[in-house]
Order: structure tokens, then C-alpha cells, then sequence
């Protein structure tokens, strides 16, 4: 009974390759999606509005399609795709692949809740960090970002979770390469199309669900602590 | 220690129209004007929080902007002191991470000297969000000071706090006054302090400025726009009490106010709060009344605020400010030097205790 509920080591590396490839989409999301929230919460961005569909548009679009624009820039025959294959960075059918796409398909979710969380900081905190001295760049770094961390970590989390689920957009852009772009979700479509594996797929299930309500749970906490932290 | 302080700016600002110019030297200057005149936008200029579509803010020779020449000095790098009238305390430090925030390694104020004169000691490890409205704005001129500034800028520091907090935040300022020699602009629409703490005023209204000079003439300028009342602000000691009357008396100089006895001992060190227009006068000693003090004084000055006089009396050193309407004036023949009775009710002061 233990023995098939507890994971098989095939199965716990497959759940390691999918945390693994989260947590690089999650770093690879993070400064990009950080700065983009910084400039729409403070209306620093020139033509803010397509920046916020632009950035948005993962999250409406169907992830194949997102994936499949991920891949006519990253083929290895495209111009973006040769000049990073020229530098030895080979985005299409890697690891890499699949943190890029599962960056893309999160980083709306990243940039939400950072932007939330920078709306949320008193602009009169930042006048009053420039009158003590601090440059712009000192201000965001000892005052809005600390006021802003537990937000921009909560939807780090987010998008850490939101990472480990997705599907389309890495298989197109990744492929299904076992032991190297197969995460979770691309394992258990697979095993789905055999015979015997029932026991397996939950497991797996049962892995992916863990951590994402865990991470859930961990993100809606930071949050709650972040509306607290900037009432103070 | 004086600079002189050269605005001449323009920016619109919502429905206000900002015009601001005057060249003034700055010692204990007061930016003076009714609420939505425009007086902390024109802090906001100097201090480069908000950039002026024309003109210059000049400080001591030096330009921190100047759109003709398209000069600009960001905010960090003029120097300027600034205590918001909401403190803006940052949430997430305590006491002392807000009071180092902005101190450089070599700066001329000492961390000890402002933590003693503005008495923080005992706040240093508590949070912002812990504090009083007088703490916070005690702590945000801390932080201003520490940073070392060559200009400090006030907007309505008085604002946040009630009468009794008033006494005491005022006694930090005329500390920090002394003891740091620094040149300061104070905002407010408080006629009391303005009479009382500032050597020199600007007085601003509906986006203009609308004269410079003595508090006095300022605050005459500003005229039927200048309202609110005066209150006399009177350090004093308690050197009699009446349990059978219920009374207690204090004297300051020459003046002696016999007052309800809320409890103040022999001794004690008071400040008594007279509101100018609750005080009478009267050109012949009066007979029988009900009023409990009849004090004489000399008139020290006499000032105009819109169609109200302010009438200064000195007590043997100590002045008590009366407001009366015009015609009074020559009604009872008040002029600089004469003397005068001043009927001031015993319910009508408040004494706070200093301790």
C-alpha cells in the first residue's frame, strides 16, 4: 500500500525537473516582470496601455499559441533563435525552452501582483526618501521595493505555481523530451496514453497538486501580510 | 543663520494657479495663507518635488532650477530639509532606521545632540505606526536634521496635534531653532505661531504672494483672508492656590491670572492659553465686574489683521495679544505706549502643565 502511493524514483525526478524548470521561469520572469509592474504602478512607461496588453496577452491566449510564437522566434532557423545558437544558448527543444515558456505564460500573473504592490506604496514615502538624499534608484531600492517584497514575492509564487502546470506552450516551444523538458503535466498526457499507468498519473497528480495549493496558500498569506505591512 | 531664498516660478497645479516670487532672506520665515493657497506646492518647488513650468528657485547663490538656462537640481542633491505635515515616517523601519535613514557618514549634526534636544530617546525601537501624531512629526524633524540640510522646510508641523501637543511641539521647534542655526521656512495658517516663533513672513493667497516682511505686516496683508484666531501662549508659574475659591493662580512678569483649579501645584510650570478675543479692554480702571482678572499693561505695538486689530500689552516682559475691531482703537485712544486694563475671564484660560 505505502509503496504505491509513495512516488518511484522515475517519478520524483520528473517532479524535481518540473521545480527545477519552474523555479528558472520564475527567476527569468522575475526582473523583467518587476520592472514592467514598477512602470505601469507609477505611469513611467511610455504607452502604458500597450504595455499592459502586451503583457497581459499570455493570459487570454491559448498557451499553444503562445508557444507557437515562442517558436517562430526561437526555431533555431529564425534570425533570434541562430544569433542566440551562435552564442552557444540554444532556446527551441531544451530545458531552456521550457522555463522561457512557462516565463511567458506566468509572467502576467507576476507583473499583476507586483503592480498591485507598488500601487499600493505612498508615493510621499519615495518625495520623502528624495529629500533625505536618495538618488531614484536608492528610493526604489530602500523604500518601494522593501514596502512592495511581500506583494512582488507573493506573485512570485504565483507564478512559480502557475509555472509548474503549464502544458502547451512548452510542448511547442520544448517539446516532450523525457528526463529533459517532460515536467509533470507533459509525464502524466503521456502515461495517459497507456495502458497500466493509472497509479502513476496519480501520483504524479497528487505531487503537482501538493505543491501548487501549497504554493497557493504561501502566495494569498505573503499577500495579506503585504496589505498589513504598507496599512502600517 | 540667515540665506537668501530667490523664487520666482509658475506652475498650474489642479485648479490653482501657482505665481510665486519673492527674494527674501530666510532666518525664521513663515510662509503664511489661508488653506489652498498654495503654500506647500510652493515648498514642493523649492524642494524640487514638483518642477516649475517658469522661472528659478535660487538659495544662497546656488540655482536649483532655472528654466531659462534649463537648469535642474534633483531633490537629493539641494540639501533641503523637508518635514511633511503627515511625516511620512517610513512604516517599515523603526524610530532609529527613520532617524539614519538619510545621515551621512560626516555630517555637521550629531545622531546624540538631535536625539536630546527633540527628546527621542526613549521612542529609538519602536515603529512609526506606535506613535503619536506630536512623536511622528518630532521624529520627522529628526530625520530632516539628520540629513545634514542647509534649508529646512516645515509644512504646517502644528497641523497633527491638539492645543495641549501644540505647547510642546512648539518648545521642540524654538530647541531645534537654537540649537542647529539653521534657516527655516515654517508653513502655516496658525496666526499664533506665526506672531510668536517667526522673525520674518511671506504671506501667500490664492496662488500669490501677497506680502513679505514682519509677521505683523504680513499677517495685516492677508487680511480678511487670515482667519482664525489668536491664541497667547504664556509660560507662567502657579504660585498661589485657593481650595475654597476653586482657584489656582499663576503669574508670568507682570501679569497674574487667577484661573479654575484643575489641579496644578505650587510651583508647577504652566503654560496658559488666552485666546485673544476672549480678552477685554478697558481704557479706565473698571468697577465692579465679574471678571476675575484686571491687569494693567502697556500697549507694545498694535497690528492689523483685515478689519481686526491685534493689540500687543507688556507685562513687565511678558505680552499678551487682544483683539479688537478698529474703531475701538480710537474709541479708547489705544496707542504704543498707553496704558491699558485687560479683563481676562477665569474660565477663558486654559492652563497646560510643562513639568
Amino acid at each position: 500500500m505505502w509503496t504505491s502511493i509513495w512516488p518511484s524514483a522515475e517519478e520524483w525526478a520528473v517532479v524535481g525537473l518540473s521545480a527545477r524548470i519552474a523555479l528558472a521561469a520564475t527567476a527569468i520572469a522575475f526582473v523583467p516582470a518587476v520592472a514592467i509592474a514598477w512602470g505601469l504602478a507609477r505611469r513611467r512607461l511610455p504607452l502604458g496601455f500597450l504595455w499592459l496588453v502586451a503583457v497581459n496577452a499570455p493570459l487570454v491566449a491559448p498557451p499553444v499559441v503562445t508557444g507557437y510564437a515562442l517558436l517562430v522566434v526561437f526555431a533555431p532557423d529564425a534570425p533570434v533563435g541562430r544569433a542566440l545558437g551562435a552564442i552557444g544558448i540554444d532556446v527551441a527543444f531544451t530545458g531552456l525552452g521550457a522555463a522561457v515558456a512557462a516565463a511567458v505564460v506566468a509572467f502576467p500573473l507576476l507583473v499583476r501582483a507586483a503592480q498591485v504592490a507598488f500601487e499600493a506604496v505612498d508615493p510621499g514615502l519615495e518625495q520623502a526618501a528624495r529629500t533625505l538624499g536618495s538618488g531614484p534608484w536608492r528610493v526604489f531600492r530602500t523604500v518601494t521595493l522593501p514596502l512592495a517584497a511581500r506583494g512582488v514575492a507573493a506573485g512570485a509564487v504565483l507564478a512559480f505555481a502557475r509555472s509548474l502546470g503549464e502544458f502547451g506552450a512548452t510542448i511547442m516551444l520544448a517539446g516532450s523530451i523525457p528526463g529533459r523538458t517532460r515536467t509533470v503535466p507533459l509525464e502524466v498526457f503521456a502515461l495517459s496514453q497507456r495502458t497500466g499507468t493509472d497509479a502513476s498519473i496519480a501520483r504524479l497528480i497528487g505531487c503537482s497538486l501538493a505543491i501548487a495549493l501549497v504554493s497557493l496558500a504561501v502566495s494569498e498569506w505573503l499577500a495579506r501580510r503585504a496589505r498589513q505591512a504598507v496599512g502600517a | 543663520m540667515t540665506g537668501r531664498l530667490d523664487v520666482d516660478v509658475s506652475c498650474a497645479i489642479g485648479d490653482l494657479q501657482l505665481d510665486v516670487s519673492f527674494d527674501e532672506p530666510v532666518g525664521f520665515t513663515a510662509l503664511f495663507g489661508p488653506s489652498g493657497a498654495g503654500k506647500t506646492s510652493t515648498l514642493d518647488v523649492i524642494a524640487g518635488l514638483r518642477r516649475p513650468s517658469r522661472g528659478h528657485v535660487r538659495f544662497d547663490g546656488r540655482t536649483f532650477v532655472d528654466t531659462a538656462t534649463g537648469t535642474w537640481v534633483p531633490p537629493e542633491r539641494r540639501r533641503i530639509g523637508y518635514v511633511f505635515q503627515d511625516a511620512r515616517l517610513f512604516p517599515n523601519r523603526t524610530v532609529r532606521g527613520n532617524l539614519d535613514y538619510g545621515a551621512p557618514r560626516d555630517g555637521r549634526v550629531r545622531f546624540d545632540d538631535v536625539v536630546d534636544v527633540l527628546g527621542l530617546a526613549a521612542l529609538l525601537p519602536r515603529a512609526p505606526a506606535t506613535l503619536s501624531g506630536g512623536e511622528r512629526q518630532r521624529v520627522a524633524l529628526g530625520r530632516a536634521l539628520l540629513a545634514d540640510p542647509l534649508l529646512l522646510l516645515m509644512d504646517e508641523p502644528l497641523g497633527a496635534v491638539d492645543v495641549a501637543r501644540r505647547i510642546a511641539t512648539l518648545a521642540w521647534l524654538e530647541a531645534v531653532r537654537d540649537a542647529f542655526a539653521l534657516p527655516i521656512v515654517y508653513v502655516s495658517h496658525d496666526l499664533s505661531s506665526v506672531l510668536r516663533f517667526t522673525d520674518r513672513a511671506i504671506g501667500i493667497d490664492r496662488g500669490r504672494i501677497v506680502g513679505t516682511g514682519t509677521p505683523e505686516s504680513v499677517v495685516g496683508a492677508c487680511g480678511a483672508a487670515a482667519v482664525g484666531g489668536v491664541d497667547n501662549t504664556i509660560r507662567a508659574e502657579v504660585r498661589a492656590r485657593d481650595t475654597e475659591a476653586g482657584t489656582v493662580t499663576a503669574v508670568a512678569g507682570t501679569l497674574s491670572l487667577t484661573v479654575l483649579d484643575r489641579g496644578e501645584r505650587e510651583g508647577e510650570s504652566v503654560v496658559a492659553v488666552v485666546p485673544a478675543h476672549e480678552v477685554m479692554l478697558s481704557a479706565d480702571p473698571p468697577g465692579r465686574v465679574s471678571t476675575r482678572n484686571v491687569q494693567r499693561g502697556r500697549v507694545a505695538r498694535i497690528a492689523a489683521i483685515g478689519p481686526r486689530r491685534l493689540v500687543t500689552l507688556d507685562f513687565g516682559g511678558t505680552e499678551l495679544a487682544v483683539e479688537v475691531v478698529a474703531p475701538t482703537l480710537t474709541d479708547l485712544g489705544i496707542a504704543p505706549g498707553v496704558e491699558l486694563f485687560a479683563l481676562i475671564k477665569a474660565t477663558a484660560v486654559r492652563l497646560i502643565r510643562t513639568g
